[in-house]
């Protein structure tokens, strides 16, 4: 039964009766076979551009397993791109991890390149991709502020991993930030603690149209307005010193008990700007790495957002959908909570030191 | 080069070279890198270990023709999928059980695989959950979509273990699996700059609790998201009533339009002017007294705007792309035999988009 959503392919016969040629004149003429004339070979070219015919991969396969007995010279391939560098930043390193198995799991072959200062910029990238015949790729952890990305959209099927900052509208997947917080801030209240900040990344927050701090407000609204604190934003790619600057004061003004904070070396962080964790302060990580007994938090499964992605991805391309999404659908993974030395109950702290 | 020289050469390694490896049969070594159930977890690595040691990858394009394939043949046995509905939840779709929107959505996507779909709705005719169980199991279903449930409903015992769920829209229900639902947080957010841009300044949202905990907080979370971006004297803050009378709930909206001076309601009810025909004269007339109209007293957005109602401006929720995410997600879930709760659950959100209408008019700049 045919559904509105999925267009039946133009295929080969198409060309063939817009031209006024036999399909396998058309299939002869888009090999460039001698025995079609040069004119009548531009005419049939002319006419699958406009209307839209690009040969079937999957028939083009079986053709050749007819062949020569064997389907794949090599696996199709989809390319994974970043921004910036990710072997220094270890939940990017998860994602691509988690969608490297995932190819290799349904058999393509998936390639990281990078789009930044010194790498691909957007034209030399579209120049490689079509070289490489690669028309699948994942946009992930596109960091607000780098290297920005400009393709003719609608030659991709596309999935992208956060990078809600920028065009074009695909269909997304992330670790669910939103209910991280809410989790983390309910955590942390049940423990006692009355003044929670949080601290997160103004890139972070931009490339998931504000994700934290939306979980952050509604859980807000639970407790007394007094104790209302507003968030800290770091700057776009800041460096640990100039968060450590700015989070001691910001803890200082608002008498902050409990920090919630996105960066796995928050313990770090305070400790740099003369804070004593838990003594002076207490904390929880968003996004924990791994596990760690000193640091409460967050454990989200970034592995399994970089799975999603490469099956959405796949799958986009096993039906054949390209171009942007009329309406693109978000797909968050969700997170568990993790005890840590940095985050105590607080009336077990009261009853020590009395 | 020679076309003749392939010939010869050794083919790529196929399930058949894993099988005879391993001394099983090939539809064995299948089921195992599918993690089919009726594998022992010791043969399963067993064959995964051959898998990686022979260097066996699944041919993605032989998979794309099998997708293909599907869709161009009935098979002779076509699998079923239940649709589990809930029948508390009638009143909320004109007597059915489940959002014929959504319905029509997950049919759109099952229908071309020849999956056949069977609505069951729980608590008519004596089905509970555990006959439920009984007849989902002696059929051999095991994929099952859960369509809207409401609050009453707080968790289904079925052996979770033997099926693959997806939920639809009800986050509350217990237990925690894989839920589709319209994105309630953006329609919040969209729905709010739009009503600026059209110059409202105390837009206020109305909604029910029960409404708000089944969906996890989603409207008041865009407006608040919102409000943080606002000059803080135009927040106004949410009505969030009980699920009660409509008359009742209609007096509260009026006190509360009153007070906090709003200028636009925004609310995924439309309960409220159900009965109320639209008139050309005085728009609507909610059963207020005195009798509130739209717009000419407060304009209207609705956060799930009615197809039946072109006057209501306001987001429409895409309920029928819901079903079709939801039945594509069970499809995957069934097919990879990933039975019972995740242990990281996902939520997937779908995106709804404005709508304009009369119950929105412009509103004159003022000066």
């Amino acid at each position: 039964m045919p559904t509105t959503e999925r267009q039946p392919r133009v295929t080969i016969k198409d060309v063939a009766r817009t031209a006024g040629v036999h399909f396998t004149t058309v299939s002869l003429a888009l090999r460039h076979h001698p025995s079609i004339p040069a004119s009548t070979r531009e005419r049939i070219e002319a006419e699958a551009k406009r209307i839209g015919y690009t040969p079937n991969p999957i028939f083009g396969a079986l053709t050749h397993f007819r062949v020569h007995g064997r389907v794949r010279a090599t696996p199709p391939r989809v390319a994974y791109l970043v921004n910036h560098q990710i072997d220094s930043l270890p939940h990017e390193k998860a994602f691509w991890q988690g969608a490297r198995e995932q190819a290799e799991m349904l058999g393509y072959d998936l390639e990281l390149i990078s789009v930044s200062q010194g790498h691909h910029d957007s034209k030399s990238l579209a120049r490689y991709l079509r070289g490489q015949n690669i028309t699948g790729i994942i946009i992930a952890g596109f960091e607000p502020g780098l290297s920005e990305l400009k393709l003719d959209w609608d030659d991709y099927a596309i999935v992208k991993i956060n990078s809600l900052h920028m065009e074009p509208e695909a269909t997304s997947v992330s670790n669910d930030q939103r209910q991280d917080v809410r989790i983390a801030f309910r955590e942390m209240l049940a423990r006692g603690y009355r003044r929670i900040g949080l601290a997160v990344g103004r890139a972070d927050e931009e490339s998931t149209q504000f994700r934290h701090t939306a979980g952050y407000l509604i859980e807000r609204t639970s407790i007394t307005c007094c104790n209302h604190i507003p968030e800290l934003l770091f700057p776009l790619q800041p460096t640990s010193a100039e968060v450590s600057a700015l989070i001691g004061p910001w803890v200082k003004k608002h008498k902050i008990d409990a920090v919630l904070c996105n960066w796995s070396s928050i313990r770090d962080l305070l400790a740099d700007a003369g804070l004593r964790v838990p003594d002076d302060v207490a904390c929880a990580c968003l996004c924990l790495q791994e596990e760690n007994p000193q640091v409460a938090g967050i454990y989200p499964n970034l592995h399994m957002v970089g799975i999603k992605a490469v099956s959405l991805l796949t799958s986009q391309l096993r039906q054949g959908s390209h171009g942007v999404a009329e309406f693109a659908s978000s797909t968050y993974v969700r997170s568990r909570w993790q005890d840590g030395a940095s985050a105590p109950f607080k009336t077990a702290a009261v009853a020590v030191s009395a | 080069m020679n076309r003749r020289t392939n010939i010869g050469l050794k083919k790529y390694p196929t399930m058949n070279d894993v099988a005879a490896a391993v001394g099983v049969h090939a539809t064995t070594v299948s089921l195992a890198l599918r993690s089919h159930p009726s594998i022992p977890l010791a043969t399963r690595t067993r064959i995964l270990n051959a898998v990686r040691e022979i260097g066996y990858i699944r041919d993605p394009m032989l998979d794309a023709f099998n997708y293909h394939r599907c869709c161009m043949h009935t098979s002779k046995q076509s699998p079923s999928i239940a649709f589990v509905a809930d029948a508390n939840s009638s009143p909320f779709f004109g007597g059915l059980s489940y959002h014929p929107l959504v319905y029509e959505g997950v049919r759109a996507v099952a229908d071309p695989q020849h999956l056949s779909l069977e609505v069951f709705s729980l608590g008519t005719n004596g089905l509970t959950p555990s006959r439920l169980n009984t007849i989902l199991t002696s059929r051999g279903i095991t994929g099952i979509l859960l369509s809207t449930f409401t609050q009453k409903t707080k968790d289904l015992e079925l052996d979770w273990g033997n099926f693959s769920a997806v939920k639809i829209e009800s986050h509350h229900l217990l237990p925690q699996i894989d839920v589709v639902s319209n994105d309630q947080c953006q329609a919040a957010r969209l729905c709010m700059r739009k009503l600026r841009q059209l110059g409202y300044r105390r837009i206020g949202l109305a909604t029910a609790l029960d409404d708000e905990s089944r969906l996890q907080d989603n409207f008041s979370t865009g407006l608040l998201v919102e409000q943080a971006e606002m000059p803080a004297d135009e927040g106004v803050p949410p009505l969030l009533f009980k699920r009660t009378d409509v008359t009742e709930i209609a007096a509260h909206l009026a006190a509360w339009v009153k007070d906090q001076k709003v200028d636009v309601i925004m609310t995924n009810w439309s309960e409220f002017f159900r009965q109320a025909a639209w008139s050309t004269a005085e728009g609507i007339r909610l059963p207020t007294s005195p009798p509130l109209h739209i717009p000419r007293d407060v304009a209207f957005a609705s956060l799930d705007a009615p197809t039946d109602r072109p006057q209501v401006a306001g987001i429409v929720q895409n309920h029928r792309l819901v079903g079709m995410r939801a039945m594509e997600h069970l499809d995957v879930l069934v097919k990879t035999y990933q039975r019972g709760a995740p242990s990281n659950p996902s939520g997937t959100y779908v995106p709804g988009y404005w709508r304009d209408g009369e119950t929105v008019p412009r509103k004159a700049t003022r000066r």
